[in-house]
């Protein structure tokens, strides 16, 4: 895989940007907003992300590919009329925003017969929605209705406008650091203001979960071999042209590490502190979620240390590190297999290489990052079309069980057919999908049995909510989808209606059980 | 690179590397202009805002005088935004002024018809303006002198105050201790020419670096009728202390005006609480009523960051008096900085902690922040408990206990301070080691007692809770074993070292006991910043 200098800039841009979150986009539509500045930023808004939308799901079609869409956000202030149009485009924007950050899918999946100038296009777009975007939070943080703002924005086609804006408007203390990366960001010459605008837009989401590690592995492996001094932070003030000098860098007690703006960026500074100023004297921050950040990304604590060269800081940075290493959750597979196999997956050369350890007796942990290499080296050995998945419903009774927050719900359905493909658009039938359904309510219930009108009620009023959305996941793909309504059948059970958003379809879909997240209660279904 | 000291950021904010040659000459001409923010180890923080450009101006500092201390020390290019600024900041003081008038109002000029009608249009002076025949020109009652400034300021109106200070009835007064530069400095920066503009103001200083006696030299200065305003009767008794000893007024000259007793006389120190104090909710104020009536030519704030909202009116109508502010730490939890700037007085000399005790004039503080596991029996209840829970059951973490045995044994024979937040903690502390406790609820009567054998060496180690944060003087104190705080206060950090930093030959140890892998960690971190921010380096130990 290569990656370009444009993906460079992008791919820092993010992971510089932090903690971004997705919702944050809709925060446009306020409360604090008078209805018709409401509605011309609405406006706005909109024709930039259908331009956006357009483009994206061209390129998804001639791909013939789906991609997986991790965020989902409501959209209250949205029309009723144009709520289904803004939630494809919500989404697509989630996606285009996780594609771009996951770097290396976003290449080889989803746009394999991209050409350069083509992502330069994304890109392009990218940064018109973000300057649009980023001046419309910005005037939001000081509730102004004005006039002259909307004109502004309506002329918006440049980063120089946009941080006119910026400064005129911005809250002072609303977040300085935006404002230094901003500043940042505007005053490097080799980053354009793709960057910036990437930035600013990426500032407002909040909600997305980038990744980091991937994303800062290729990158440090990158900056290798990267010498043009394509990431330099230098001064805004100055004219001066950023050497490739050794920056001298001030560490103090109060974490704060300043290095002088004729030097160029220290290599890791980025990773494991935050921005503060950028100025004559550049100003960063030491903090512990900036160490985590980097040990993520594989970079050592020796290394962090070496580029500090700040013995105050090592006890510190020590105590961090133990406290980083208390827990780890690892995002990988279980496999399960009878005694038969057991053989074969210990001493099969190809497949022993995937086994990150022996739980117990036929129990392998696995790598996710290699399934799809495993998963058919085994389809292969066992004479499978594809391997049977455990969904761990057997622990749980059918109708009562015990939900917490943050656990996975599924609808499951065991209907059987071969074909994943959609056959028919009405009728696509998913036979090894799991549907699994995000929901954002909280506490603790039990879920007990109800009669089928009610269950029906239930499940009709859970997947009419603006929040309810389905994540389908076959064993190549994932799709995003919106249900609409759940139907009764004549032997007591419900079809749910789908949207599947990335390709526009509607189908139907058995449901075969259905836990429900409800203060009250949860049921189960057929 | 040069070897000037100053670099002058874009934001205004202006660092001062305080390792280059003449950096103490350079944070001398900056400082009447702009605020410190931090002073770490090496590049010290100042920043320059519109306040305290006007507070320059009204000192007597002309704007082309800033530019060239400016121009002169800086080590870069002056940016010209900042410069800009400054100028045109600057070109709005003198728009208007106050001058004096008839009767009990004041005058107040419009440079033009522009600012005039801005004025006029301004709700928050709108009760306060009176007509006048003269063009351009306002009358205010003279009671509304503070809250016009302070309103005008708020609307990005500096008033030039030409209205010279009164002084009061004299006083005979003279400090017999020798006064240190930086005492010196912090009156010479109050008292300034003498003339409109000067005489008032806020010192920030360490504690136990003498503000008590920076207060009696401004007395000195004056000789004049004063009210010293204290936090509470312990402090009020510590300043009578004081004068006493370290001034050659007659004693008898000095009242206490408090909760116990109520003297007014030519030297009257009195409480907040008193001044505030008022019999029905909606009532007047009658002890403030009746202090206000008395000719003061000096008003002394202690502690200062503590001054009740209901004192601001009060000090809004003592505009015409001298007057100082005192405190170590002026961060206020209510975000009211900037009415105290306005009504006592601007912030006239601030000095970095850590300076002071490099030349020897507090005591060396060690400041460690002892990491102590969480006790396997509350491991559960912390899991399961909300964030608010989680503080409390981490503060009183039982394990705390064997550390402060630990610290008690080590330290044995020195003045030890155990101070804490939590009430049942601390008693269990006081129960289980036997030493005497102080809380709200003890007795001043008691509180000064158990003071007193702390000060004489009889009672070497003493529990208190948070009423020992402030103006508690207890020079003997080396050690303080902070068992618990109030959440991130940054504030309560500070001063709670501060009863340890009077000055003596041996160093001094703060140490502040905090559960491990508990929410304690991130406030703790919160509440060393202030303290960071001076200079002072912290030391964790895990384990």
């Amino acid at each position: 895989m290569t990656i370009d200098g444009s993906d460079i800039k992008i791919l820092t841009a993010v992971t510089l940007a932090g903690k971004a979150k997705l919702n944050f986009i809709y925060s446009f539509f306020s409360d604090d907003f008078a209805e018709n500045v409401q509605f011309c930023i609405e406006s706005l808004v909109r024709r930039k992300l259908l331009k956006w939308e357009k483009d994206c799901l061209l390129i998804t079609d001639e791909g013939r590919k789906h991609y997986r869409i991790d965020g989902l956000f409501g959209h209250e202030k949205v029309p009723s009329n144009t709520k289904h149009l803004e939630c494809v485009t919500g989404l697509t924007v989630c996606a285009m925003i996780n594609l771009l950050i996951s770097g290396k899918s976003c290449k080889s999946s989803i746009f394999p017969n991209l050409n350069p100038e083509g992502l330069k296009d994304i890109y392009a777009l990218i940064k018109d929605l973000a300057l649009t975007s980023g001046a419309l939070y910005l005037s939001s943080e000081r509730y102004l209705p004005d006039v002259e703002i909307i004109n502004k924005l309506a002329g918006l086609t440049n980063a120089d406008l946009a941080l006119t804006l910026i400064r005129t408007h911005y809250s002072e203390e609303a977040a300085s650091a935006t404002r230094a990366f901003i500043k940042t960001l505007s005053s490097c010459p080799a980053t354009e203001n793709s960057m910036l605008g990437m930035l600013s837009f990426y500032l407002l989401l909040h909600n997305t979960t980038a990744n980091a590690k991937e994303i800062a592995s290729l990158l440090l492996n990158l900056n290798t071999v990267e010498k043009d001094n394509d990431i330099c932070f230098v001064n805004p003030n100055a004219n001066r042209t950023p050497k490739n000098s050794t920056p001298k860098l001030e560490c103090d007690t109060d974490l704060s590490i300043r290095f002088d703006h004729d030097s160029a960026l220290p290599p890791l500074l980025w990773l494991y502190a935050d921005i503060v100023k950028t100025d004559v004297v550049c100003e960063w921050l030491l903090s512990k979620d900036g160490l985590f950040r980097a040990l993520d990304a594989g970079v050592s604590l020796d290394r962090i240390k070496e580029e500090l060269s700040y013995p105050y800081y090592n006890q510190l940075l020590e105590l961090w590190l133990v406290n980083y290493n208390r827990i780890k959750v690892y995002d990988n597979c279980i496999v399960r297999c009878s005694d038969d196999l057991i053989t074969v997956m210990e001493n099969h050369k190809p497949l022993k290489e995937h086994i990150l350890s022996n739980i117990s007796f036929g129990v392998y942990y696995m790598k996710r990052s290699t399934a799809k290499t495993w998963q058919e080296i085994l389809c292969s050995i066992c004479n499978f079309d594809r391997l049977p998945l455990a969904l761990d419903l057997t622990s749980k009774p059918a109708s009562q069980m015990v939900i917490n927050t943050g656990d996975r719900f599924d609808i499951s359905e065991d209907t059987q057919t071969e074909n994943t493909q959609v056959t028919n658009p009405r009728t696509l039938e998913l036979t090894t999908d799991r549907l699994i359904q995000y929901f954002s309510l909280g506490s603790t219930v039990t879920a007990t049995a109800m009669d089928y009108g009610a269950k029906h009620s239930i499940v009709n009023q859970a997947i009419k909510s603006k929040k309810t959305y389905l994540l389908i996941e076959t064993l190549e793909n994932k799709f995003v989808a919106k249900p609409f309504e759940a139907i009764k059948t004549e032997d007591k059970g419900m079809i749910v209606k789908l949207l599947i958003l990335p390709v526009r379809k509607e189908v139907l879909l058995p449901l075969s059980s259905f836990y429900r997240v409800t203060s009250l209660e949860a049921f189960s279904s057929h | 690179m040069s070897d000037k000291p100053l670099i002058i950021q874009s934001d205004r904010s202006l660092l001062l590397d305080v390792h280059a040659p003449d950096a103490n000459t350079c944070r001398n001409d900056i400082i009447p202009f702009s605020e410190l923010v931090k002073a770490p180890e090496h590049l010290h923080t100042y920043m320059i805002s519109p306040l305290s450009l006007w507070n320059a101006l009204s000192a007597g500092i002309k704007g082309d005088r800033i530019l060239e201390i400016l121009e002169k020390w800086s080590r870069y290019d002056f940016p010209t935004s900042v410069r800009s600024f400054i100028i045109e900041t600057c070109s709005r003081y003198g728009s208007i002024c106050l001058v004096n008038n008839d009767g009990d109002t004041y005058a107040l000029k419009c440079k033009d018809n522009t600012t005039f009608r801005v004025l006029l249009l301004a709700r928050s002076l709108r009760e306060m303006l009176l007509p006048s025949v003269n063009d351009n020109t306002f009358l205010i009652r003279k009671f509304n002198r503070g809250n016009v400034k302070l309103a005008l300021i708020k609307l990005g109106y500096p008033v030039d105050d030409r209205i010279p200070l009164v002084k009061g009835d004299p006083v005979s007064i003279n400090l017999k201790a020798e006064l240190r530069d930086y005492q010196r400095l912090a009156v010479n920066s109050v008292y300034g020419n003498g003339g409109p503009g000067t005489g008032y103001g806020t010192v920030v200083m360490p504690c136990g670096s003498g503000k008590t006696v920076t207060g009696i030299a401004l007395m000195e200065r004056l000789q004049t009728r004063t009210l010293i305003l204290c936090p509470n009767v312990i402090a009020v008794r510590q300043w009578i202390r004081e004068l006493s000893e370290k001034s050659d007024i007659d004693i008898s000259l000095v009242g206490e005006y408090s909760g116990e007793k109520k003297e007014i006389k030519p030297v009257t120190v009195a409480t907040y609480q008193i001044l505030t104090y008022r019999p029905e909710v909606d009532g007047s104020f009658p002890h403030m009523n009746l202090i206000s009536r008395e000719k003061w030519g000096l008003v002394i704030y202690d502690e200062v960051h503590l001054l009740p909202a209901p004192v601001f009116r009060f000090t809004a109508e003592l505009q015409s008096i001298y007057r100082i502010g005192l405190t170590a730490t002026l961060v206020r939890e209510d975000g009211h900085e900037e009415d105290v700037f306005s009504l006592v007085g601007p912030k006239r000399y601030d000095v970095p902690w850590i300076d002071l005790e490099q030349k020897g004039w507090i005591s060396q503080a060690n400041c460690v922040e002892v990491r102590v596991p969480m006790a396997q029996s509350m491991i559960l209840e912390y899991a399961s408990s909300n964030a608010r829970e989680r503080f409390s059951l981490a503060s009183n973490n039982p394990e705390k206990m064997k550390m402060v045995s630990y610290l008690l044994q080590k330290h044995k024979g020195e003045g030890i301070l155990i101070i804490g937040q939590y009430l049942d903690q601390l008693k269990e502390i006081s129960k289980t080691f036997d030493y005497p406790l102080i809380t709200g609820s003890t007795s001043n009567t008691k509180r000064a007692e158990l003071y007193n054998a702390f000060r004489e060496g009889t009672l070497r180690v003493l529990v208190v809770s948070k009423v020992a944060n402030f103006a508690i003087d207890l020079p003997d104190a080396s050690v303080a074993i902070q068992v618990s705080g109030t959440f991130g206060s940054r504030q309560e950090e500070a001063q709670r070292l501060g009863r340890i930093l009077r000055p003596k030959k041996t160093p001094c140890y703060f140490y502040t006991l905090v559960t491990k892998y508990s929410v304690e960690e991130e406030f703790s971190a919160n509440r060393r910043k202030f303290l960071i921010e001076q200079g002072y380096r912290y030391t964790v130990y895990d384990n």
